[in-house]
């Protein structure tokens, strides 16, 4: 234990697998709010459809293989550190910089969101606005930096505020409802491939962050075991979320029309779940989701905040970052000078338009799954004894052919978005070599043999750092 | 691979992803493409449309391309900043439309990030890493202060 603290500084928590169930959940659902876009984009059958079917070649794959590579290699910064174990240090710093960098612009989106519906139910000024956004940045940088126990209460009271009226309207909307929500499969006069590409994005964005928890490995007791195990729960709790839910949003729009499903957006002016809340329960229960969708966004923030922290930190543990990036507070045992950093952009960000930089998201998000699809190929290639409590049920033939899909729609999704989206990825990605260019040169690195945090050696044998946490020394 | 080995890939990729974009540009010239507003900072002139530009960060990317044989870590930064630079510019001077964008500065992107990539590499490979654990370090740090 002395020699765990003294090695990473890092405080490991025993976390619950509820816990690390909600921890799922909220990094890759948090309720269904934006999902109305799809359904006027893409139609009402061909949602549903896509909420069922998407997940096979998409979020599922990238479900499995989070949880064997983080089983293989259970260290903090998850992703960072699989990479660097299967591609070496030049590709584990350009995923941990792409991720890193994708997630300071996307976090500050879930604080404007929530202030967006706040500020379209309540009407204040730019001011307000400011201060109520860096109000709620500076309570999640507090909990984050005071630990996971307390991270993980916050988003379990946040869920069930999420989740309460949102089962509420899914049971009733689907009780009251108009129509046969399938109907019709694809919008008139669009063909099916035209109406997939229309709600793809927003789809695949809604099926994303499978792999964040994994950065928090190294501050959680037992995480190949307890990380694994919420991904494979989670999984099909997100799906049947999205599924009831939405089936639920387009009964209730077929309340005022068989079409009423094509006025479905958010943004003010749409029939959102806000509305549709409206339409069957009043006031109470339209009050009740805006409360939700408020929450949702808060607690994507706040998880966010959490796990887009943690590659920075550990990337500067390996000397490729700057060092205060890597100090761990004494008492609470966290990376409070990331979290810090990163609470700072985002509270920056808030207060600007940074439509721009949102831009750059889409690229920078796809290239890291791609790697880590690469990476879990090439450890089972080259690592194929080595051991790992969860293993992807199938050969590694399979696993390749299956993996290709998601590695596919992640390259079309790069295509998908327009120019703007393009643009601002293609110069996103050159910020790769040269961030590594830059730090490597002044920092040097560190060899494999002397990284911290290492639970396994490549030879399969526990490290002494390894030794101490699967004693259960902490 | 060797280090050198590697800045030389990398100097060729700089050196190729700039003769591209001059390439792309004198290409565009005398295609005579609408290709971006001729605007900088109020200022009207061609030398500013995006043709010029590309002719203009292409010849920067070539001297980066050329440093990179040398210091591949401060070339394959010039290649790599030249053509973000140039892509963002481009595109702010009302050059919006995809295909004509890319068209343009696809070859350049591609290139310069392949010359990023090898000039990582050699950085890899002449940069050596630290062997000293971190605790340890700190500890010595905290001992000699």
């Amino acid at each position: 234990m002395t020699e765990m603290l003294r090695s990473e500084g890092l405080k490991r928590v025993r976390m619950r697998l509820i816990t690390a169930v909600v921890f799922v959940f909220t990094l890759t659902c948090s309720g269904s709010f934006g999902m109305e876009d799809v359904i006027s984009s893409s139609g009402p059958g061909l949602t549903l459809l896509m909420i069922l079917f998407l997940p096979l070649v998409w979020s599922v794959p990238m479900a499995f293989v989070a949880s064997e590579l983080g089983s293989m290699v259970p260290e903090a910064g998850g992703l960072y550190r699989w990479i660097r174990r299967g591609m070496g240090e030049y590709w584990s710093f350009q995923a941990g910089w792409w991720w890193t960098l994708s997630l300071y612009v996307d976090s500050a989106v879930y604080v404007a969101l929530a202030l967006d519906y706040m500020e379209a139910k309540w009407g204040f000024s730019g001011g307000t606005r400011a201060l109520i956004g860096v109000a709620i940045i500076a309570v999640f940088t507090f909990i984050n930096i005071r630990g996971l126990d307390l991270t993980g209460w916050s988003l379990t009271i946040i869920q069930i505020g999420v989740m309460v009226p949102l089962v509420i309207f899914t049971v009733w909307g689907i009780a009251v409802g108009s129509g046969n929500p399938f109907s019709p499969i694809l919008p008139e006069g669009e063909s099916f491939l035209g109406s997939m590409q229309l709600g793809l994005a927003i789809m695949m964005w809604m099926y994303s962050g499978w792999e964040s928890i994994s950065t928090l490995a190294g501050e959680i007791e037992n995480p190949q075991k307890v990380i694994p195990k919420a991904l494979m729960i989670g999984t099909p709790l997100v799906i049947a979320t999205y599924f009831f839910s939405v089936w639920a949003a387009i009964r209730v729009a077929g309340i005022d029309g068989p079409d009423n499903w094509m006025n479905m957006w958010t943004g003010g002016g749409g029939v959102d779940f806000v509305e549709a809340a409206q339409m069957i329960g009043g006031g109470v229960l339209a009050y009740l989701m805006l409360m939700s969708a408020i929450l949702s966004n808060i607690g994507l923030y706040a998880g966010y905040l959490a796990t887009g922290a943690r590659p920075q930190f550990q990337m500067s543990r390996d000397r490729l970052l700057p060092k205060f990036l890597g100090l761990t507070h004494k008492s609470w045992g966290t990376p409070w000078a990331a979290i810090l950093l990163m609470a700072v952009v985002n509270g920056v960000l808030i207060n600007f338009n940074f439509s721009a930089l949102i831009t750059i998201d889409v690229f920078l998000l796809m290239f890291p799954y791609v790697l880590i699809f690469l990476t879990a190929l090439i450890l089972r290639v080259r690592e194929p004894d080595a051991p790992r409590s969860f293993r992807v049920p199938m050969p590694t033939w399979l696993l390749g052919v299956w993996v290709a899909f998601p590695i596919a729609i992640a390259v079309i999704a790069l295509f998908v978005n327009g120019t703007d989206w393009m643009i601002g990825g293609l110069a996103g990605v050159l910020t790769g070599p040269i961030a590594y260019l830059v730090f490597k040169n002044i920092y040097k690195g560190t060899t494999d043999e002397a990284l911290e945090g290492s639970v396994v050696t490549p030879a399969g044998e526990l490290t002494e750092f390894g030794v101490a946490v699967e004693g259960g020394g902490a | 691979m060797k280090g050198q080995q590697m800045a030389n890939y990398a100097a060729i990729a700089g050196v190729l992803a700039g003769l591209a974009a001059v390439g792309g540009g004198l290409y565009a010239r005398s295609a005579k493409p609408v290709f971006g507003i001729p605007q900088f900072f109020g200022i009207y002139s061609d030398y500013f449309s995006g043709v010029h530009v590309l002719v203009g960060v292409g010849v920067i990317m070539v001297v980066g391309g050329l440093v990179s044989f040398k210091w591949p870590s401060v070339g394959a930064t010039i290649v790599c900043v030249a053509v973000m630079a140039g892509l963002v510019y481009t595109y702010n001077r009302g050059q919006y439309r995809w295909v004509p964008l890319v068209y343009y500065w696809w070859a350049p992107w591609l290139l310069a990030w392949i010359a990023g990539i090898f000039a990582g590499y050699a950085a890899y490979k002449n940069v050596p890493q630290s062997s000293e654990k971190l605790a340890d370090a700190r500890q010595a740090e905290d001992q000699s202060a």
